[in-house]
């Protein structure tokens, strides 16, 4: 079972939104960038956010990822031994790794080149859908255009909770991608494709 | 005193030293969890030096903001120690999620 949710690629014709898409609307008939923009904002729920399920879901959605963002400003941490081995072993692969220029994407600077790992990008939009909760990340896909401007393309296949509406998975997921570019990495998403290619179960691991 | 007649003092700054400035004011800006280890490329031509930097940070730091932030403090600090002009290019690896 596949549920297919492509947006357009924002051209620098189209003059639409910053983020590039079309509006995404829940199945309820909201825009999740609207309810997004307004939990980040803290605006209190209206009448109808409260009550719906899908609204509720992509505001918690925005918490999710502001807590992630800013987390390192909040809590200065001082991790555990283990975790800090752990954490260093994957920098020492890391820095080891020689990265090849189709392997990087390039970060908007003023003062110099600033290039960012295609792996690791796909890490951070991958992690950050996966603390969507009734979602998973598989395959995440980023691919530069040419013009900066213009955004990437981000291509991500997922996983659902069971039971959860799908057009509202796929309408959370790309504002979760778009948000995520933004703030974690500082890398503009212009387009978002977003399949639901399984589903899981409550128990699953 | 000096005035036009003195001699001349003549500073030249290797490549080892740059790279070396450039490493370490590179580890103090927060968000930076490491460096490639001797790794940091430098070369110096004229007045003119050029870095690459290869960095891991941890999420919870904007990627693009920390780079610019490298950028500038390591740009800075080549100009106050060696006087000279740097162009700096980061290079993000790796983005720890845990």
């Amino acid at each position: 079972m596949a549920v297919n949710e492509t947006t357009g690629t924002a051209g620098p014709d189209d003059g639409g939104s910053d983020d590039g898409g079309a509006p995404e609307l829940l199945p309820c008939g909201r825009d999740a960038a609207t309810v997004w923009d307004r939990a980040e904002a803290g605006v209190p729920p209206d009448e109808h956010e409260r009550d719906c399920p899908y609204c509720t879901a992509t505001a918690a959605d925005a918490m999710r990822l502001d807590a992630v963002v800013h987390r390192m400003a909040a809590a200065p941490v001082e991790p555990p031994p283990a975790v800090l081995e752990r954490a260093m072993d994957k920098v020492r692969g890391a820095l080891a790794r020689d990265l090849r220029e189709h392997e990087l994407l390039t970060l908007a600077s003023p003062l110099g080149p600033v290039r960012l790992s295609r792996a690791a990008a796909a890490t951070v939009l991958r992690d950050a859908v996966d603390r969507m909760g009734d979602v998973r990340a598989r395959s995440c896909q980023v691919e530069q255009n040419e013009q900066i401007d213009a955004g990437t393309t981000v291509a991500m296949t997922v996983s659902a909770l069971y039971g959860v509406d799908m057009r509202a998975v796929a309408a959370r997921v790309r504002r979760m991608v778009i948000a995520a570019g933004t703030q974690a990495l500082g890398l503009p998403v212009g387009a978002v494709d977003v399949t639901v290619v399984d589903v899981f179960g409550e128990g699953d691991a | 005193m000096t005035g036009p007649t003195d001699p001349a003092v003549r500073l030249h700054v290797e490549a080892p030293a740059v790279a070396s400035v450039a490493a370490h004011r590179a580890r103090l800006v927060p968000g930076v969890v490491a460096l490639r280890p001797g790794g940091v490329g430098a070369t110096v031509q004229g007045g003119a030096a050029e870095v690459a930097l290869t960095l891991v940070t941890r999420l919870g730091h904007n990627c693009r903001d920390l780079a610019v932030a490298v950028q500038r403090e390591v740009t800075n600090e080549i100009a106050d120690v060696t006087g000279l002009a740097a162009v700096v290019t980061v290079t993000i690896a790796d983005v720890l999620t845990d």
